[in-house]
């Protein structure tokens, strides 16, 4: 249970990470979803994160741009409306929260369980979705198909119910991630401006000024 | 040198109690001025408390001692004429931490995950969130001016605790002290406005821009609010959803 709810708490910033999962579109098996793992050397993407819930009058929304290099140094910035950026390299996780025209260290307790799901990402990195932690399948249809993580562990399934991976046309790349925590709660991340395999400044994964 | 010892425990131990049972701010009393009625003082207040019920969306640093922080989002409804609450924390990638409800007949708790799974936490959490948006349901005991010009409203509660809601000259900023029956301060809560509260502003809501709740006992935290949105909302259902 307490490492159910380890991962719940980290998996609010890492499984956004799936979006940087190498994909071949109208993939017809996790294997070929593997296979085409690996490919990808990084990706810069716009992102729009939509949260519903029953009680808010309209979707609270949030914008921000995301980075990826290979093999395992990421950076998910949000610029609106709260300016925060999640950096991870390697096994370190850490946010910066801007706060009087600077960025300082978040050190919440959440960011240690961060940590705990870095393996798991890590192996979705690698198009491996049957982890530790959820089952995996794929689902063809609608095209170009969609993939559905469901926790193994009944005792997460209270946080998260699943997480769908809605492929896009485009090879290599992820069109939203919806990480659905109950029947009328979820939260719908789409990506825009996606470009594969350019050269990313090593100093976007250090710790922001 | 005993001796010495044990007056050094006692001029420490007599400025203790001292700290402890501080006095009330004394209030200066306004020339000729009138006991403000129930009219002009709702009319005070409800520049502070809005009447109408709101859905706010506030960006939430909590800091506890030790320079433990953490940043979250919040949404909070109130309905002030049902003195009911529904409010959502969430992380900042929008998983959902802590919802419950709050009116006056019944407080449920719909998800609660570490730290909120408290009850204690939970109840506190929503007391401070009553404390921020709602007036004291107190009567007024005193009303003037405090030293530093502010003006101040003293309200005296049913459980003995006592609130003080100040107003600085130029009504950008306003306080509300809640202090225990010793005169304890136990909760303190800034609201800083990005232009005067007047009763001619021609905008029909101006709201806080940033709130500050900070916790002296019995735990100690601080609560910085950012207000990213606000939203008039229905008020036939309180603490239903709002589609």
């Amino acid at each position: 249970m307490l490492m159910a709810k380890k991962i719940f708490l980290g998996t609010a910033a890492t499984v956004l990470m799936v979006v940087m999962i190498s994909v071949g579109a109208n993939a017809t098996s996790l294997a070929d979803i593997q296979a085409t793992a690996g490919n990808i050397r990084s990706i810069s993407a716009d992102f729009i994160q939509e949260k519903h819930m029953k009680i808010l009058v309209k979707p609270l929304v949030s914008k921000g741009i995301i980075r990826f290099q290979s093999p395992d140094a990421l950076r998910f910035e949000y610029r609106e409306p709260i300016k925060n950026i999640l950096i991870m390299q390697g096994k370190s996780v850490s946010r910066y929260i801007h706060r009087d025209n600077t960025f300082v260290r978040d050190n919440a307790a959440a960011m240690g369980a961060m940590t705990v799901v870095m393996d798991e990402i890590s192996q979705w990195l690698k198009g491996d979705f049957n982890t530790s932690v959820f089952n995996a399948t794929i689902e063809e249809t609608p095209e170009p198909g969609r993939i559905i993580l469901v926790p193994k562990d009944k005792a997460m399934t209270h946080f998260i119910q699943d997480i769908v991976l809605v492929l896009s046309e485009q090879p290599g790349v992820f069109k939203e991630v919806i990480i659905r925590e109950s029947q009328d709660s979820y939260t719908r991340l789409r990506f825009d401006t996606v470009q594969l395999n350019e050269n990313i400044n090593p100093d976007v994964f250090a710790a922001p000024k | 040198m005993r001796r010495k010892t044990a007056l050094k425990y006692l001029f420490v131990f007599i400025f203790l109690i001292g700290a402890g049972c501080a006095g009330l701010p004394p209030i200066i009393p306004l020339d000729h001025s009138p006991t403000p009625d129930e009219q002009s003082l709702s009319h005070e207040l409800n520049d502070l408390f809005p009447t109408d019920p709101f859905q706010f969306v506030h960006a939430i640093e909590l800091t506890m001692p030790g320079s433990h922080s953490a940043m979250l989002m919040g949404v909070v409804n109130i309905h002030p004429r049902h003195r009911a609450i529904h409010c959502v924390i969430m992380t900042l990638e929008g998983l959902v931490l802590f919802e419950a409800d709050h009116t006056s007949k019944a407080f449920t708790i719909h998800r609660a995950v570490p730290p909120f799974d408290s009850q204690a936490l939970a109840r506190g959490l929503v007391s401070d969130i009553e404390l921020i948006f709602f007036s004291p349901r107190g009567k007024l005991d005193a009303w003037g001016k405090l030293e530093n010009k502010d003006k101040i409203l003293r309200f005296s509660e049913a459980d003995g605790k006592t609130i003080d809601i100040t107003i600085s000259p130029d009504r950008t900023l306003w306080t509300q002290n809640v202090r225990t029956h010793s005169h304890r301060l136990k909760r303190s809560v800034k609201y800083l406005f990005s232009q005067p509260q007047t009763a001619t502003n021609n905008q029909r809501f101006v709201f806080p821009k940033s709130i500050t709740l900070t916790a002296a006992f019995p735990s100690r935290y601080t609560l910085t609010m950012t207000l990213t949105d606000a939203n008039l909302i229905s008020d036939t259902n309180p603490c239903g959803d709002n589609k």
